[in-house]
């Protein structure tokens, strides 16, 4: 009988190490994380071991695609969180600010802070890493971010061209479009182009009057899945219709303040450049 | 006054709308440049487009809500009340945020139609007797589960996708096809105000009852069923179009029929060009108003609707 306890013991233990040796079990000291540039920051700055959890909308790097869900972006499953036992809960907003208020009662720490452009993503690196305990990664990522950005912008000097003028489709029907001041405005700068919505902030929804009168030289299309060349409307546009629309080649590396944004930036200017100098006629087709 | 001198003050009106529509935007386009090269400026044909299309929007609601109003005898009807709204938002919200969107320009308002025709069929379908009292309590019930259901998945669907419903709930003539979606409902138009002046002495004595009607030669349930469906067909095609743009199938059957009486012949054709006439100045002043963002028609109508609306109750009143 004792023989048999002591199996059955042994055996329990083996079972407990093995459940805690999975990277992904919730472990005190876990993070959640609901925003997509925050994850890949997270995983960035070597972390990846400390997240327990992710939204659905997270889904870079490649291997945290076997992380638990738990909610979408910025809509945290209150529940399920709770069972997870996370001491962190990052992102850029909750839909529902009552969230943070149940997940704090709960004792799990809260970090909500937007993130909508270069000085935003410098203070997320540096929370980082305090948070996570890494300040020397942390330091390298900002410094890296210094340096990617002064590096775009001497070459902008350097060229002396006069900016292309362009529109950021974010969705087309409504028409809307990135304004001033955010993310897509802030990178497309960088990679010599000058939006044409000045006036209005955020993410507005413009008239297609606005649009012709303004007459950009360049369109940067981010309606994912969506068809220009089937709506009428858009016909009138010189842009459209000589076909100087760009789809960038990985529209989440443009769109997320995430550490592979540097990367989407280069792209971009590089597929400007193939656009404007003729060498690539197949750019600005649909993909 | 004669019901022809009626009709052309109407008509100058709308045309002088229509002038307007063309002549003022978000943008100033002086008129040595209507004409570029040969070719007609996209800004003035964009305007040309979308003037058109409130106009006939702005017609099919009011002729809708005419229908509506006399066959139900009831003040408070308007076009979306046999479930139309709801199963044109379901249909337009479903191919929006199920990705059939990506399907091209007309997948969603293909889906709207759908969803409104379909949402129609039910009522008259579920409702067995389908006198106009029950046809009305049916199509309140059908519209409520299809918003339900539309806010079902607007619970689950992401920000940007949301944002096109939301936007297409408001309305919105900015982005209406000529070919394939504007001239179906002009064609749609005419042939129902055609078919209304010929009937418009079945749909007088519908307004007095089913009973007095019956009396009077009219069989009344089959009027009430065809003249609902055809002034839900209209709405339904105006739901795909535009969206879901209010007011102006409510207001205006009931302005002219204060101002010129309550015969359906005298009053149809007026009563479709101020409803061409309201909703091209909402356009207009959407436009005007908020130049770069502008302002979705359907919140143009409201804002201006009701005001108006209850001082023209408040003047009736006291006058009377």
């Amino acid at each position: 009988m004792r023989r048999l306890f002591s199996l059955v013991c042994v055996l329990l233990a083996v079972l407990c190490l093995a459940a805690c040796s999975d990277k992904h079990k919730s472990v005190p000291g876990g993070v959640v994380s609901l925003s997509p540039a925050l994850t890949e920051l997270i995983c960035h700055l070597g972390q990846e071991d400390r997240l327990v959890a992710r939204s659905t909308a997270c889904d870079w790097p490649e291997s945290v695609k076997t992380l638990p869900t738990a909610g979408d972006f910025a809509e945290p499953e209150l529940e399920r969180i709770l069972a997870m036992k996370p001491v962190l809960v990052v992102s850029n907003e909750f839909v529902n600010p009552k969230d943070a208020d149940a997940l704090r009662q709960a004792g799990i720490k809260v970090e909500l802070h937007p993130c909508d452009g270069f000085d935003d993503y410098r203070e997320w690196v540096a929370l980082m890493g305090k948070l996570l305990d890494c300040p020397r990664e942390a330091e390298s990522e900002l410094k890296r971010t210094n340096d990617r950005i002064a590096g775009f912008e001497a070459e902008l000097k350097s060229a002396q061209k006069k900016p292309l003028r362009a529109l950021y489709v974010i969705w087309d029907s409504p028409l809307l479009t990135a304004g001033a001041d955010s993310l897509p405005d802030a990178v497309g700068r960088l990679a010599g182009l000058e939006n044409i919505v000045k006036t209005e902030r955020g993410y507005p929804s413009i008239s297609l009057e606005f649009v012709l009168k303004e007459d950009p030289d360049v369109i940067v299309w981010f309606a994912h899945g969506k068809d220009w060349k089937s709506n009428p409307s858009w016909s009138g546009i010189r842009a459209i219709r000589e076909g100087r629309v760009l789809i960038p080649r990985d529209d989440s590396a443009l769109l997320r303040p995430g550490p592979r944004i540097f990367d989407g930036i280069a792209d971009l200017k590089s597929d400007l450049e193939t656009m404007f100098s003729g060498k690539d006629s197949s750019l600005g087709t649909q993909k | 006054m004669k019901t022809a001198r009626i009709i052309l003050i109407y008509l100058a009106v709308a045309l002088a709308a229509a002038v307007c529509g063309v002549l003022f935007g978000a943008t100033r386009v002086p008129l040595s440049e209507f004409v570029q090269d040969g070719a007609l400026n996209p800004i003035v044909e964009l305007r040309i487009v979308r003037t058109a299309a409130a106009a006939v929007v702005g017609a099919s609601l009011a002729v809708s809500g005419l229908v509506f109003q006399a066959v139900l005898r009831n003040s408070l009807a308007e076009p979306y009340l046999l479930g139309v709204s709801g199963g044109a938002g379901l249909g337009a919200a479903g191919a929006i945020l199920l990705g059939f969107s990506a399907w091209g320009f007309m997948s969603v308002p293909l889906f709207a139609l759908l969803g409104a025709v379909t949402a129609n069929l039910l009522v008259f379908a579920a409702v067995r007797r389908r006198t106009a009292e029950e046809l009305l309590l049916g199509g309140v019930m059908i519209g409520t589960l299809a918003s339900s259901l539309l806010m079902v998945l607007i619970t689950f669907s992401h920000s940007r996708d949301m944002a096109g419903v939301v936007w297409w709930m408001l309305g919105s003539v900015q982005n209406v096809d000529p070919a394939r979606q504007l001239a179906p409902a002009a064609v749609l138009l005419a042939a129902a105000t055609v078919f209304l002046l010929f009937r418009a002495g079945d749909v007088d004595l519908l307004t007095f009852g089913p009973e007095y009607a019956w009396n009077h030669g009219v069989n009344a349930r089959v009027m009430t069923v065809v003249l609902l469906a055809l002034a839900s067909l209209l709405a339904a095609v105006t739901v795909s179009m535009a969206g879901i743009i209010g007011f102006c199938g409510l207001v205006v059957p009931h302005i002219v029929r204060r101002l010129h009486g309550g015969s359906h012949r005298k009053i149809l054709i007026p009563a479709a060009l101020a409803g061409a006439v309201f909703l091209m100045l909402a356009d207009i002043l959407g436009r005007v108003v908020s130049p770069v963002r502008e302002l979705p028609v359907g919140m143009v109508t409201a804002a201006v609707g009701c005001p108006v609306f209850l001082w023209l109750l408040n003047r009736s009143r006291a006058g009377s």
